[in-house]
């Protein structure tokens, strides 16, 4: 057999691949530590002495009413930290989801350089990108300045966020449409937006509902962490209690910010299953099953 | 094709289609509707029912303003549902497109040029991927609405016995020094 460099690396290239992510990977890993590799061996020791005299067991306080205001519903579950913080979280991450999907398919479109020319789409794609650039904890940060302490500076946040990042995946699913079917509406004579109305949008409905879904849940375990700047949810009573020092009441919101996500992601994974492509030849799709009563 | 079609601007030359111009990196204004093109894969919306395919061509006849927000006008829906009754297709009219044979395929797009009243049609490789069978059956509903409404149909095709049907054949052919290709027209 021939020996030949080129038809190697292209039959091997995928372990080669992995070797080359390896090898880089720990090299800068190495470059980060600087030596220093005593205080990684001593961080698991830390670890657990801190689990167990600060983190376990952890405080089931947080699921009882809270003692200030008085509860005036009927179960003390109610009025506890954990339900009020997760509630609210799960409303911000909602109405900032729906609000940021709202906002976000608009200048998708406008993104898209398949549907307007580059000197339309390439400043909306930089509007995009530029909402993307600062994570939403940053966005909230400036909303808390700006509004003040609260969930309407979280829901402002975590929508320009949304909008930033939603956005991106919507203008290339929009961009990864096949060509056909604008072609076929632009020879027509259709102005953009009845293409937008009546092609683009039925040819990538299941790919945008799939993503609102995984966008929904992003935004409930980001609404745990903006919550620590002041912007509602959860994440306020996780940093009030970091403050204090109450590391075990931490541990029991985060255990109960754990399930709330489980959950969610369960529902959100069978929710999509109705949505992507391959699952659509066996079960009906969602809106055929709701608007015919199959 | 996609010339005609004013999906890409002549690279050498003048074209004029229903007495508008286009020049070189140029785009032409054509009237709403007049120009039907198919796409080798037909260009329909794959998820969504013979009818609302067929309203994307007739919503050609209404205002930007009805057609985006879904109020049409009684003749468009008219003429939405004449062109599926003539297609044979009314049993189909509620199934998504990709529950279809490529047969009926084709005659939805088909149904949708005729909603839009196309006096063009463009159809790229319109049979190609059908058994011989089909491609007829498909081949004849396209001829006889074609003649019996004095339509200009353009048509790619391989079978040769199929574009003898036409009035004028034409043969691309690279010219002498291989540089680019040529029409010409041949004797049936």
């Amino acid at each position: 057999m021939k020996f030949d460099k080129e038809i190697i690396f292209k039959r091997k290239k995928y372990p080669i691949f992995l070797f080359f992510i390896i090898l880089t990977t720990w090299f800068v890993f190495v470059d980060l530590v600087d030596g220093d590799w005593n205080s990684l061996e001593n961080s698991l020791d830390n670890l657990s002495v801190f689990f167990y005299e600060s983190l376990w067991p952890p405080n089931w306080k947080v699921l009882e009413a809270r003692s200030y205001p008085v509860c005036d519903r009927n179960w003390d579950f109610l009025c506890s930290p954990a339900y009020i913080g997760i509630v609210e979280t799960l409303k911000i991450a909602f109405v900032s989801t729906g609000l940021g999907f709202i906002l976000s398919l608009p200048l998708a479109t406008f993104a898209s350089r398949n549907l307007y020319r580059d000197s339309v789409a390439i400043p909306f794609r930089l509007l995009l990108s530029g909402m993307r650039t600062l994570p939403s904890l940053i966005w909230a940060i400036f909303f808390v300045i700006l509004i003040g302490l609260g969930p309407v500076s979280g829901v402002m946040a975590m929508t320009f966020y949304t909008i930033g990042y939603l956005g991106k995946l919507q203008y290339e699913t929009i961009e990864g449409l096949s060509k056909d079917p604008l072609d076929a509406a632009k020879a027509m004579g259709l102005s953009n937006s009845e293409i937008i109305m009546r092609v683009v949008i039925p040819e990538s409905a299941n790919n945008l509902i799939s993503q609102l879904l995984f966008m929904f849940e992003y935004n409930v375990r980001h609404g745990s962490v903006i919550g620590i700047v002041g912007a509602g949810g959860i994440g306020y009573y996780i940093s009030t209690y970091l403050k204090f020092l109450q590391y075990d009441k931490v541990m029991a919101l985060l255990i109960v910010l754990f399930f709330v996500v489980v959950v969610i992601d369960l529902f959100s994974i069978k929710a999509r299953s109705y949505f992507v492509e391959d699952a659509s030849l066996k079960y009906p799709s969602f809106f055929q099953s709701i608007f015919r009563g199959k | 094709m996609r010339n005609i079609a004013n999906l890409q601007s002549p690279i050498d030359g003048k074209l004029e289609v229903f007495g508008s111009q286009s020049y070189i990196g140029e785009e032409s204004y054509i009237e709403r509707g007049k120009v039907g093109y198919i796409p080798q894969k037909l260009g329909l919306v794959k998820h969504e029912t013979v009818y609302f395919n067929v309203l994307e061509g007739a919503i050609c006849h209404e205002s930007i303003l009805r057609s985006i927000t879904g109020f049409h006008e009684q003749k468009v829906i008219d003429k939405v549902e004449e062109s599926i009754t003539l297609m044979n297709l009314s049993h189909k009219t509620d199934e998504p497109i990709k529950q279809l044979s490529g047969g009926q395929q084709r005659r939805v797009a088909i149904a949708r040029t005729m909603a839009q009243g196309a006096q063009l049609i463009l159809a790229d490789e319109f049979l190609s991927e059908l058994d011989d069978k089909t491609a007829n059956n498909v081949w004849n509903v396209m001829y006889e609405y074609v003649k019996a409404n004095r339509i200009t149909l353009i048509i790619v095709e391989h079978n040769r016995d199929r574009a003898k049907l036409a009035d004028r054949c034409f043969k691309l052919e690279k010219n002498e020094d291989n540089s680019h290709s040529v029409l010409i027209e041949v004797e049936k």
